[in-house]
């Protein structure tokens, strides 16, 4: 029998995903590189150039920049809480042994069969003005009323509400791969519960928290419908005004490089993150 | 590779007579000019919808134009034919655009010229939106749309909106912001294209917490759950959202009422342009432009297209016919980057 070299299997093996992935991913961001290097011309719409001026116009113009800030702190804030208030729901998952888990993995999921925007409409409909909360707020305080929505408070709500479900997804799978059996040992040893939490399960639990924390993290940065249907038009955020550059101003040049933009700040913070997150992970 | 000669060879002069064979059996081929496939660039959802059953069946397939739609935003569709420009054949033989738009692309030399010889009708179009590039089908006029059973006295001038009686309840949609800043200009100096006379009533407006909506269909149940009172929009919201039960009313403003027009035009590669012609004549048919206005609300752009009964009561203007008028679309075309940057950044107010 002929044995075929190992290196030529393995090669046959991932060629055709490495095709697709240069195909479908890599050659369109090249383009789109090309692209963020044209001018806007509004009649001819593209003119052929190599220009660094949409760059420069974003990253001059406090506007822009300001919009990439709030972009970031949105999507700090609700990763963080996610990462709080995920973990605690994961655990008990994770470490439940009840007939009922499935169920909970199910509620869990659930959510996701349903799109973000109509998630987003569903939202409107709570805060919003005559909206639910606006409703029994009138009905207890007469007179009164909450408005809510197109709030940061509002958006990061519905941020938080449709990533959520991949914090704990993620979490739970990290945290079943923990034995229960290394908690037991730290208990049998007298550590208090917050000790075995912070000495054992976290230290364990940190490249999970990681993996967690950059999926949301690039899911709220690029968040389009939830920031645009609960933040109103007077709260900015990168996709839905990269959007409005790309469909509703025609500006491709610009909007490839809002887009670039947009992604190598993603990029940067989440591969810093992962580096920190490894180097804390070897020493410990 | 070699060099094709040049002329027919005598495989293709074959194949021309087989098909001419086939002509018989081919009735779209073989008619005169204005017949085959036509397609139309259209925006989605009703507006689509009215177009099959106003225009395409009942008035081109008897003639034996099929007709294709081709349906997406207005922006994506423009950027396409922008981007096939160069190509001798298009694939799109008419484009429904707003009417500012038209304007962009008839400067950018991609629309066909359009005359009464080759579409009739045209004889007939309303005169305050006549051009010879793209033919308006339907339009509208802003108007104050205002709740009637929270405003007793309805707004008469768009002045009114600045008014302490309105403070906070005003609202505004994203997506037009352009029309209200002509409607601010035209209350201030009578002239609706004077934009930076408008800056500073608008730059009130927002920083009074008057409301601003990113999409049209929130301003219905704002309007209906008191967040707002009062707002500029067109005048086919208001009977849309009355059939749908909201309490509202139009208020045409005194200085006049600026309109939208959504119009039809041909691109200069269109690859059937006979039965473009016959498109954009049979949307002006009577008959056609009624069916708009009487699922839209939308007003004919016709001067034969008369309403009567119950349509026409809905959607009367005035006793007194009140101004209308079409914006200039080459000073709103100069200004509109600029208008759109300052937009942005009042809204944001950072």
């Amino acid at each position: 029998m002929s044995r075929r070299p190992q290196g030529l299997t393995a090669g046959l093996l991932i060629g055709p995903a490495t095709l697709v992935v240069l195909g479908a991913l890599v050659a369109p961001l090249v383009l789109l590189a090309r692209y963020s290097l044209n001018r806007y011309d509004r009649t001819n719409f593209m003119v052929e150039a190599l220009t660094p001026e949409n760059y420069l116009r974003f990253l001059y113009d406090p506007f822009y920049t300001g919009v990439l800030w709030t972009t970031l702190w949105i999507a700090l804030v609700t990763t963080t809480l996610c990462l709080v208030l995920g973990f605690p729901i994961a655990y008990r998952l994770a470490r439940s042994q009840s007939r009922w888990k499935s169920a909970g993995v199910l509620l869990v999921i659930l959510p996701l069969f349903i799109g973000s925007t109509v998630r987003a409409l569903g939202w409107m409909g709570v805060l919003g003005r005559g909206g639910l909360l606006d409703s029994a707020a009138a009905a207890m305080n007469p007179g009164s009323s909450v408005a809510l929505l197109y709030t940061p408070f509002a958006v990061v709500l519905g941020i938080l509400s449709i990533n959520l479900p991949y914090m704990v997804l993620t979490l739970q799978s990290v945290i079943e791969g923990i034995d229960a059996r290394v908690e037991e040992a730290a208990e049998s040893l007298g550590a208090e519960p917050s000790r075995r939490f912070l000495l054992v399960v976290l230290p364990l639990a940190l490249p999970g928290l990681a993996t967690g924390a950059v999926l949301v993290f690039i899911l709220a940065m690029n968040a389009y419908a939830t920031p645009l249907l609960l933040g109103g038009a007077r709260f900015q955020m990168m996709a839905p005004m990269l959007f409005r550059e790309y469909a509703v101003n025609n500006n491709w040049p610009f909007a490839a490089a809002i887009a670039f933009i947009l992604m190598v700040t993603t990029l940067t913070l989440t591969a810093a993150s992962s580096a920190f997150v490894q180097r804390r992970y070897k020493a410990a | 590779m070699t060099e094709r000669p040049s002329g027919a060879s005598r495989r293709q002069l074959l194949g021309l007579g087989a098909a001419a064979g086939l002509l018989p059996f081919m009735p779209h081929v073989a008619r005169a000019q204005a017949s085959g496939r036509v397609v139309v660039s259209t925006w989605g959802g009703d507006y689509a919808k009215l177009l099959g059953s106003n225009i395409d069946q009942p008035l081109l397939a008897p003639k034996n134009i099929e007709v294709t739609q081709d349906v997406g935003t207005e922006p994506a569709r423009v950027a396409k034919l922008i981007a096939q420009r160069r190509l001798p054949r298009g694939n799109v033989d008419i484009l429904c655009t707003q009417a500012p738009q038209a304007y962009d692309l008839n400067e950018a030399g991609l629309l066909e010229p359009l005359d009464e010889s080759k579409v009739p009708n045209m004889r007939h179009l309303l005169p305050e939106m006549r051009n010879s590039y793209a033919l308006p089908h339907i339009f509208s006029p802003q108007i104050i749309i205002y709740n009637t059973e929270r405003v007793s006295a309805p707004p008469t001038t768009f002045s009114d909106l600045m008014s302490d009686r309105f403070k906070g309840k005003v609202g505004l949609l994203d997506n037009s912001f352009i029309y209200i800043v002509m409607a601010a200009a035209l209350q201030k100096t009578g002239d609706a294209m004077n934009f930076d006379a408008a800056k500073p009533d608008l730059e009130k407006l927002v920083k009074d917490g008057n409301r601003t909506y990113t999409v049209t269909d929130a301003f219905a149940p704002a309007l209906r759950s008191g967040e707002i009172d009062v707002g500029p929009v067109w005048q086919a919201r208001t009977i849309f959202w009355r059939k749908a039960g909201v309490a509202v009313q139009s208020a045409f403003p005194k200085e006049g009422s600026i309109i939208y027009v959504s119009s039809m035009g041909v691109p200069k590669n269109a690859p059937n342009k006979a039965a473009a012609f016959a498109y954009l004549n049979a949307m002006l048919e009577p008959s056609a432009q009624r069916g708009f206005a009487d699922s839209m609300g939308y007003l004919p752009t016709s001067s034969q297209a008369t309403l009567e009964g119950e349509v026409a009561q809905r959607l009367a203007l005035p006793e007194r016919r009140p101004k209308l008028i079409a914006p200039d679309y080459a000073k709103l075309a100069a200004a509109r980057d600029g208008l759109n940057d300052w937009w942005r950044r009042l809204l944001d107010g950072r």
